[in-house]
């Protein structure tokens, strides 16, 4: 028997992988499963952001509903001190490891919940609408850059929204399957309005 | 739709992103077992369960999944206020200030 410690690497599995799906004239609406990545949750006090950025390479930003995106790079902030990171799969262990090393002087908890979530990318003129038949949130009131943890139909959703008519949002993957379809399903919508 | 202020995300956002989470302001016991039963009894159960002013805890589940306080009318399921976790009961004055 050996005492050395197994580390079991489990693969991603997307049940969106490669989905896609638009709708209307224009398209009105364009829906894509967002590729798989990196996510971390991140729990801290504020004071500890400087020392965070550093450890992410990336700017966390401080305010609730505050985006920070850059190149492949994404900090939200979901609470007063929660935040969600998002970055390419290849970083996730450098990322674990900078963040590990400061335990000591930015006291911190960052877990890795890269498979806890899908993300799906909405963008046209119809994303607002096709989301707002399932969360009642005032759309033209999200900044763009601006996120929240929010709710679609039944399922809870984090949603960013990173242009104009661009949102990105991130499900369990339990309800991947059913956010997808509820959205599909109220896109179609376009198609009876064109013809 | 009934539109409830989170005063950590400081925005007003739907009900349904939120859940209730029972009375306000209850302490709970630093010595529990010095306590007789009936006080147990109370602790645990018994509520002010007034008609009108309510001090109740709220959490906005789904948003910045924060723990907070509000006043509401329990007549007319109006919040008068909201207020972050850990401060206060607010005064009456403060409620009457808030409404408008
Ligand atoms: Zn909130």
């Amino acid at each position: 028997m050996s005492d050395e410690l197994s580390i079991i690497v489990s693969e991603q599995s997307n049940p969106l992988d490669g989905a896609a799906f638009a709708a209307g004239p224009g398209p009105m609406l364009v829906m894509a499963s967002a590729g798989d990545c990196a996510r971390f949750s991140l729990r801290t006090a504020k004071k500890n952001l400087a020392k965070a950025t550093e450890a992410f390479g990336q700017v966390i930003p401080p305010q609730i509903g505050e985006m920070s995106s850059r190149a492949v790079k994404t900090a939200l902030c979901l609470g007063p001190d929660e935040w969600l990171l998002l970055a390419p799969e290849s970083e996730r262990e450098s990322i674990t490891a900078r963040f590990a090393k400061q335990s000591e002087q930015a006291t911190h908890s960052l877990v890795d919940v890269s498979h806890r979530s899908v993300g799906i990318d909405i963008s046209g003129p119809g994303a607002a609408l096709v989301l707002n038949a399932g969360c009642p949130l005032d759309l033209t009131a999200l900044p763009v850059g601006g996120c929240t943890r929010t709710i679609l139909d039944k399922a809870e959703i984090i949603l960013m929204k990173p242009g104009k008519e661009h949102y990105r949002l991130e499900v369990v993957r339990s309800f991947a399957d059913f956010v997808w379809n509820f959205l599909s399903s109220a896109g179609r919508e376009f198609e009876t309005e064109s013809g | 739709m009934l539109l409830i202020r989170c005063p950590y995300c400081e925005q007003d956002r739907a009900e349904v992103e939120f859940s209730y989470a029972g009375e306000a302001h209850i302490e709970r016991p630093v010595d529990p077992s010095a306590f007789s039963d009936a006080e147990w009894e109370a602790f645990l159960f018994l509520r002010s369960n007034p008609r009108g002013t309510h001090f109740e805890r709220w959490v906005h589940i789904h948003g910045c999944a924060r723990h907070f306080n509000a006043v509401r009318d329990t007549v007319s399921d109006k919040f008068l206020m909201t207020y972050k976790a850990g401060k206060p009961r607010p005064t009456k004055r403060e409620i009457e200030g808030a409404k408008k």
